[in-house]
């Protein structure tokens, strides 16, 4: 029974993070500029990042190790400092746009600018990360996520054409902007999926301690779990190409994503849009942060954990602290939230084939893994994933300079 | 023999010459494209700027967002249609083509338009921020009249 109740929590609750400033955003774009023709990259998104998370999980499951902890193990120091660097410059970007995502939010709903509440912002995240336990963290936040449903509630409203959207399921080609639709469906997988997720989920499985015999609620969990998160970004990318793409507007901004809602709420749209771009920016910066706290001790050999006093984890609970005050700091200069998303979004392909790579060995040796090593199916996907990934970082930064 | 020497040395040159040839109208067909392109990305980011600027009003104008939203909204509209009106007047490319000219003066238009409704929908009139509208240019509606 507890198993089952931990199973639909996690599947609920998996929207945390899962849509947020780079979901939201890439989505908006995508169906404003191309209507329903990118679903299938959000539904490719989705599968990648499930695979990901569910052999992390696995991996935390079997080895009691952290995604970061076993490829440090393995690989060494030396090898593990460029993934490190690169996923620290990464979060703090992607925290610093989910800080200004939430920071728009609430200038959405009182008109004030939106730098007046990065402080606020990142206060109420540190507030939250050193008050709250992991479950608090984790399930509080994504319970609360359940507000971005209204983007599927919206897609529902405005009753698209079935066949339509069946179609966007099938990779088609672009009538129009080839480079640009190439860079939004890059976009589309770097913003789905980010290192962190893959990192928080195997050290949230740690700080769960999931047994052994519960590995099917692992499995369960991501698949359900990302599923979910797929269907509420696909809920995005219906309800802009709907409402935006016929009045031709391309979305620069958030406040022009929030049109989306008004056909469908009315009066209601933008405070609906708030509280989903909000509620989602603040749930993903939440994971982010403390992500970085976690990688760093686990990466360093510090004591981790959410579940423990902040004083018995210092440098855990500083390193948390110093990113948030960087990102914020960084935010307070007032570069404009969706380019900096993009750009996150462009940087995290160029850094998936170094968080990919490590999983294909690591999934694949017993001293890890134990009896439950990747099938050969696993492995295909993987190695596909990596080539892919390769192929994306190669390609996604000369695309961003001519389609972005 | 020296005639033949002679008449290798006229083909590689017209060979050379047509090749410097083909790569100046390759580079200058890519520059015309190049330059095309542009002008099309700017008409279209001017177009959605205009098109967000019609569908902020008409939502206020109906009740379904608030005054401040539509403020806030516009503002920063202003300031995305202020980007693209300094990046079409910096190419001197752009403004030597009639149709960039053109668009350099739809911008400058649309820069003051959308004050006005601005300052119209900071004073709650509807009827300024609706006759404003109607005079906005690169906008569908404006196409159309």
């Amino acid at each position: 029974m507890s198993a089952i109740v931990d199973l639909v929590l996690g599947v609920v609750t998996s929207i945390g993070g899962f849509v947020e400033v780079g979901s939201i955003s890439t989505s908006a774009q995508a169906g404003s500029e191309f209507g329903f023709q990118l679903l299938w990259a959000i539904a490719v998104a989705g599968a990648m990042l499930a695979l990901l998370t569910e052999m992390s999980g696995r991996l935390a499951v079997m080895s009691k190790r952290s995604l970061a902890a076993a490829v440090r193990e393995r690989f060494g120091i030396h090898f593990q400092s460029v993934p490190l660097a690169a996923e620290a410059i990464l979060d703090v970007l992607l925290l610093t746009a989910e800080l200004g995502g939430a920071a728009i939010a609430v200038k959405l709903l009182t008109g004030i600018g939106f730098q007046w509440w990065i402080v606020p912002t990142a206060l109420l995240v540190w507030v939250i990360l050193w008050l709250s336990g992991f479950a608090v963290i984790e399930n509080g936040i994504g319970l609360l996520g359940l507000v971005t449903l209204s983007f599927v509630l919206a897609a529902w409203r405005l009753d698209p054409d079935t066949g339509d959207v069946a179609r966007g399921l099938l990779p088609s080609l672009p009538t129009h902007d080839a480079v640009r639709y190439a860079f939004l469906a890059i976009s589309i997988v770097g913003a789905t999926v980010s290192p962190y997720l893959v990192n928080f989920y195997s050290s949230g499985t740690l700080e769960e301690e999931v047994k052994q015999e519960e590995l099917w609620v692992n499995t369960a969990t991501t698949y359900g779990g990302n599923m979910f998160g797929t269907v509420v970004a696909m809920g995005v990318l219906v309800s802009s190409a709907m409402v935006l793409q016929p009045l031709h507007i391309q979305v620069d901004s958030y406040e022009q994503a929030a049109l989306m809602f008004v056909p469908a709420f009315g009066r209601w749209a933008i405070a609906l849009f708030a509280l989903s771009l909000g509620i989602g920016c603040i749930g993903a910066a939440l994971e982010i942060a403390i992500n970085m706290g976690y990688l760093l001790a686990q990466v360093f050999g510090w004591s981790w954990s959410a579940n423990r006093s902040r004083a018995d984890n210092a440098r855990f609970s500083c390193a948390f602290t110093f990113v948030l005050m960087a990102a914020a700091a960084i935010a307070m200069i007032g570069f404009d939230p969706l380019r900096l998303t993009m750009i996150s979004v462009a940087l995290t392909v160029v850094v998936m084939p170094l968080m990919v790579l490590p999983f294909l060995v690591l999934m694949n040796d017993t001293r890890f893994v134990k009896e439950r090593t990747n099938t050969a199916v696993g492995n295909a996907l993987l190695a596909l994933l990596t080539v892919l990934g390769a192929l994306f970082a190669l390609v996604v930064i000369p695309l961003e300079i001519a389609g972005g | 023999m020296a005639s033949a020497a002679g008449e290798r040395k006229r083909l590689r040159c017209s060979a050379l010459l047509a090749a410097v040839v083909c790569v100046a109208g390759a580079m200058n067909s890519y520059a015309c494209s190049g330059h095309d392109q542009q002008i099309q990305q700017h008409q279209k980011a001017l177009r959605s700027l205009a098109s967000t600027t019609h569908a902020i009003v008409e939502a206020w104008l109906a009740g379904k967002v608030s005054g401040t939203y539509a403020q806030t909204a516009l503002d920063q509209t202003m300031v995305l249609i202020e980007q693209e009106r300094t990046a079409v007047a910096a190419s001197p490319e752009i403004l030597i083509d009639p149709r960039g000219a053109n668009l350099s003066d739809a911008a400058d238009q649309m820069t003051r338009v959308a004050a006005n409704i601005i300052a119209a929908v900071r004073d709650g009139d509807a009827a300024t921020a609706r006759h404003r509208l109607a005079s906005l240019p690169l906008s569908g509606k404006q196409e159309a009249q």
